[in-house]
């Protein structure tokens, strides 16, 4: 590791992780080019120049004003190159997805694809029974006889030419979860991608794709789900396409080791009607960036955008979301909601753009932070930039502790103080867990939340 | 005629105060250099130590390059191209009396509306009157001495209260603070001074009035306001400009101290030659405004209304240092045709039991565009900290914009925050409502518009709220609140 490298600057530090990484990853790209097609290579290769040009975000960078940038290159030479790290660790994979209770445990009747430290595991995924024409299957698996409609989809938001951390995803491109539903197909049964970042044998890297398409009135249910123990770099980037008037929820569970470091993108384009429920629940990692685009490029479009992170310790959590309302009659709901404990530091910074077409938009975004401890620290930047007159937009953060009158209340009806707070945090965090739509995944995410308080308590002991 | 027409007739109103007096003026050649910094020194017979303290900060600002976060845009500014003095040719020692200042000063004041004449004590406002670069008159002196307050210009208080200038100058912003600031600190040429003893209460409003007559030049002044213990003041501050088709920058820094139980309450209404409606001409109006709550039970409160300036970059601030002090900050901010305003507030939260409001309402028309940037920023050590903000914004056409950019920064559970904010257009059930009520189309308009800014307005000075109201296009039905 870097950690004990001389001390340089940061900038030097910065650009030394940055050319180290493109070395790591134009040899990754001569070394995977055999097993893949040729629009994968011209992606790594897009991708490992993008990253060059554009190096690691600085500390001045506006987006990344709350995470620190100097903390996630320290990870990058080491763990850069997903290649290297050994694959199917099955057993601790198992024992990683038991982790996620009843929405993991293998010999369910999920589909669901399984992927260690950026591979696919095929002993614990499971693709078979799903409507015709669906695609459901790992990327590495389609390689080999590439799908049209994978090429088409690959990299087409071009998130990889502008965003460091996409850019190096393309770079390091090695495997993912394909989804594709077609025209009108409803699918009842929710899909499970599982990204294990399996650590326990030293720290390891994986730079999952997750791309996931639905075509005309489509409806589909998926959840991401990142688990995981020791030290790791997991560096997701999911891309979704929704055609007009398509349905989709999307989940995005981390509760990776607190050892991870984890920066999601997620970026999604929505047709005409087109409707996405998006869940970001984070609960594990040490330094967790969850960055979630949507861009409402169709007439009536809506996007309805839930959140809640968990934090205590030294963990840091930054959320990032951006709603680009390009088109009249959109819809954007926002809510993110964030507990915060020990000398954990969280931050929302949300941003609503509404460019001169979008008229009749009605955008709303509600952020809502509970600090449990004097040491905890919270940014929030709720940012609207409206450039059309005919809009309804809002936006509102608030932050506090919790309520003195409630605690009271609870303690007079004869809760203990640990237990009044657990009351009360839980209702806290209850509004966005009820209105994640799996009920295993809600009832698992009970528990964690419970789980979550009964550590900070012991911790507190 | 439709709401539309009313509306665009409503945001073209012509800029009142575009005229140009015609007195012979001394300028300084333009560029910025130590030789510069020196000769505007020695033109105000300033100490040595101020000299240094210009060089030092003129030195420091040459390493320092142009922020460029702010969500305005412009071509680049030649600091080289600027005249950094300008005065009107006075008699040699200065005016001693109204009688002697210029009749023309006096007649340019007069056409503004400004009472400097000491007739218009019935207005009951002490003025300072900065023309250009130096201040040309400031009534009521001597009933304010009486008291213990002390009000004048800039330099006279470097002269004749050297001990008290030294001691708060670049207190609050200091020179090293930010780009404009620490140009202004080099070049500043003349302000107003304001010291308020222990346990005064300011008998009358003070009131500064800016006035840019000369072409190409830049205006720096420098505004110092202390209150001492349990001490008060309200202080107003107006400016105008002539119409000229090319930008002119303004650069201000404006610091305000308040001690044990002081009070201040600092009043802008900035009205600088905006540009015609193609975006031609204006002022840069980079400003930097920034008070300290030091001692306990403190309070500091500003309230703005620009309607002015092509361009305003300003956050008018306050640190919050002492324990249960104050601070608030409420403001209209209107941007019409191709101004851009770039506004807002910054609290910072240091003292125990800190409290802060924060009331923002920004009016875009035209091709405007409107920014509220406000940071809220809460230090562990503020325990029990309280915050609220509401930032609004009304939308009068349709190829402006309203953006919002709060930072919400909080290190302490015992703190409560507060954000919200909206922005919409005036509603067409709003509209009909008043419509039916027997409202012509226009009155509905001033009506709901006056109504948006109402909790700004009201904040102001009875005198100000009425110029406010004027300037925001619209007149006030009934009293003003």
């Amino acid at each position: 590791m870097s950690a004990s490298a001389p001390a340089t600057t940061l900038a030097s530090a910065l650009s030394e992780g940055t050319v180290s990484a493109l070395e790591r990853a134009r040899a990754f790209g001569a070394r995977e080019a055999a097993t893949s097609p040729l629009f994968v290579q011209n992606l790594r290769r897009a991708g490992a120049e993008a990253f060059a040009k554009l190096g690691l975000p600085r500390p001045s960078d506006e987006e990344w004003r709350y995470t620190s940038v100097a903390a996630l290159s320290r990870q990058l030479p080491a763990m850069a190159d997903a290649g290297g790290a050994p694959a199917g660790r099955t057993a601790s994979a198992r024992s990683a997805l038991a982790s996620l209770g009843p929405i993991g445990v293998a010999g369910r009747s999920h589909h669901q694809l399984v992927f260690v430290n950026g591979r696919l595991d095929t002993e614990l995924s499971r693709f078979d029974g799903l409507p015709a024409g669906v695609r459901f299957d790992a990327l590495s698996r389609l390689f080999a006889a590439p799908p049209d409609l994978l090429e088409r989809r690959l990299g087409l938001l071009r998130g990889h030419l502008t965003h460091p951390f996409v850019a190096m995803n393309a770079a390091f491109l090695l495997d993912g979860a394909f989804v594709h539903v077609p025209d009108g197909v409803v699918l009842a049964e929710p899909l499970l991608v599982v990204h294990v970042a399996d650590g326990s044998a030293g720290p390891v890297a994986s730079h999952p794709r997750v791309v996931l398409s639905l075509g005309e009135n489509a409806q589909a249910t998926v959840v991401e789900a990142y688990c995981g123990t020791g030290e790791a770099f997991v560096n997701p980037v999911t891309e979704i396409v929704l055609g007009a008037h398509a349905h989709l929820d999307h989940t995005t569970l981390q509760e990776e080791s607190v050892e991870a470091y984890h920066v999601g993108t997620t970026e999604a384009h929505l047709g005409p009607g087109a409707q996405l429920f998006s869940h970001v629940l984070s609960v594990g990692g040490r330094l967790v960036r969850n960055e979630l685009t949507v861009r409402l490029h169709g007439d009536g479009a809506g996007a309805t955008l839930d959140g809640l992170f968990l934090a205590r310790g030294e963990q840091h959590v930054d959320n990032h979301t951006l709603v680009d309302h390009a088109r009249p009659h959109c819809g954007s709901q926002q809510y993110y909601k964030g507990i915060l404990d020990g000398s954990a530091r969280g931050a929302f910074d949300g941003k609503v753009i509404v460019r001169p077409a979008g008229a009749f938009t009605d955008a709303h975004q509600k952020n809502r932070n509970l600090l449990l401890s004097d040491t905890a620290r919270i940014d929030a930047k709720p940012q609207l930039e409206i450039y059309n007159n005919d809009v309804k937009c809002t936006h509102g953060s608030a932050t506090g502790r919790l309520d003195a009158d409630a605690l009271f209340y609870l303690r007079s009806r004869a809760l203990s103080e640990s237990q009044a707070r657990s009351v009360l945090t839980l209702a806290f965090a209850s509004e966005i867990v009820d209105r994640v739509p799996v009920a295993p995944l809600k009832a698992h995410l009970t528990d964690r939340v419970l789980g979550w308080l009964a550590g900070n308590a012991s911790e507190a002991r | 005629m439709s709401s539309n027409e009313i509306l665009s007739e409503l945001t073209n109103q012509e800029y009142r105060h575009g005229f140009v007096t015609d007195v012979e003026s001394e300028v300084f050649r333009p560029g910025l250099d130590e030789e510069i910094v020196a000769a505007i020194s020695a033109k105000k017979k300033e100490p040595q130590w101020l000299l240094d303290w210009r060089l030092k900060a003129y030195r420091h600002w040459l390493g320092m390059t142009e922020p460029k976060w702010a969500k305005v845009s412009y071509p680049p500014i030649d600091y080289q191209a600027i005249r950094y003095y300008a005065a009107p040719k006075s008699t040699k020692d200065g005016p001693q009396s109204l009688a002697d200042v210029d009749p023309e000063l006096l007649r340019t004041y007069e056409k503004l509306g400004v009472p400097l004449e000491e007739r218009a004590i019935l207005a009951g406002v002490a003025v300072d009157a900065v023309f250009d670069s130096v201040s040309v008159a400031t009534t009521f002196r001597e009933s304010l001495a009486k008291v213990g307050v002390i009000f004048c210009s800039f330099s006279e208080a470097v002269h004749q209260h050297p001990d008290l200038v030294k001691k708060y100058l670049g207190s609050v912003v200091p020179y090293t603070d930010n780009f404009f600031a620490t140009l202004n600190s080099a070049v500043f040429s003349d302000g107003s001074f304001c010291f308020v003893p222990k346990g005064v209460r300011c008998p009358m409003e003070l009131s500064t009035y800016f006035r840019i007559n000369q072409a190409d030049t830049g205006q720096f002044e420098r505004t110092l306001i202390v209150a001492e213990e349990g001490a008060s003041v309200s202080y107003l501050e107006g400016c105008t400009a002539p119409k000229r088709d090319t930008n002119q920058l303004h650069a201000a820094v404006v610091e305000l101290v308040a001690l044990d139980d002081a009070k201040i309450k600092y009043s802008t209404v900035q009205n600088w030659y905006p540009g015609d409606k193609d975006g031609k001409g204006g002022i840069y109006n980079f400003v930097t405004k920034r008070g300290k709550c030091a001692g306990k039970r403190s309070k500091i409160s500003w309230t703005q209304v620009e309607t002015g300036s092509s361009i305003t970059w300003k956050y008018p601030s306050c640190i919050l240092l002492g324990d249960d002090s104050v601070g608030e900050f409420y403001s209209v901010a209107l941007a019409n045709n191709y101004q851009q305003a770039d506004t807002g507030t910054k609290m910072i939260h240091i003292g125990k039991n800190t409290r802060s409001t924060i009331v923002s309402k920004g009016i875009s028309a035209g091709h405007g565009q409107n920014t509220y940037r406000g940071g809220v920023s809460i230090a562990k050590s503020a325990i029990g900290a309280r915050n609220y903000s509401q930032c609004d914004s009304l939308l009068l056409g349709d190829k402006c914009g309203a953006h919002t950019f709060p930072y919400l920064d909080v290190k302490t559970s015992t703190a409560q925050i507060e954000h919200e904010a909206s922005t919409s257009k005036i509603g067409e059930d709003q509209l009909f409502y008043c419509r039916q009520r027997g409202l012509t189309n226009e009155d509905a308009v001033s009506l709901i518009v006056n109504g948006f800014a109402r909790r700004v307005i009201r904040e102001l000075p009875m005198e100000f709220a009425v110029e406010a109201t004027k300037l925001l296009g619209v007149s006030l039905e009934g009293s003003v609140g």
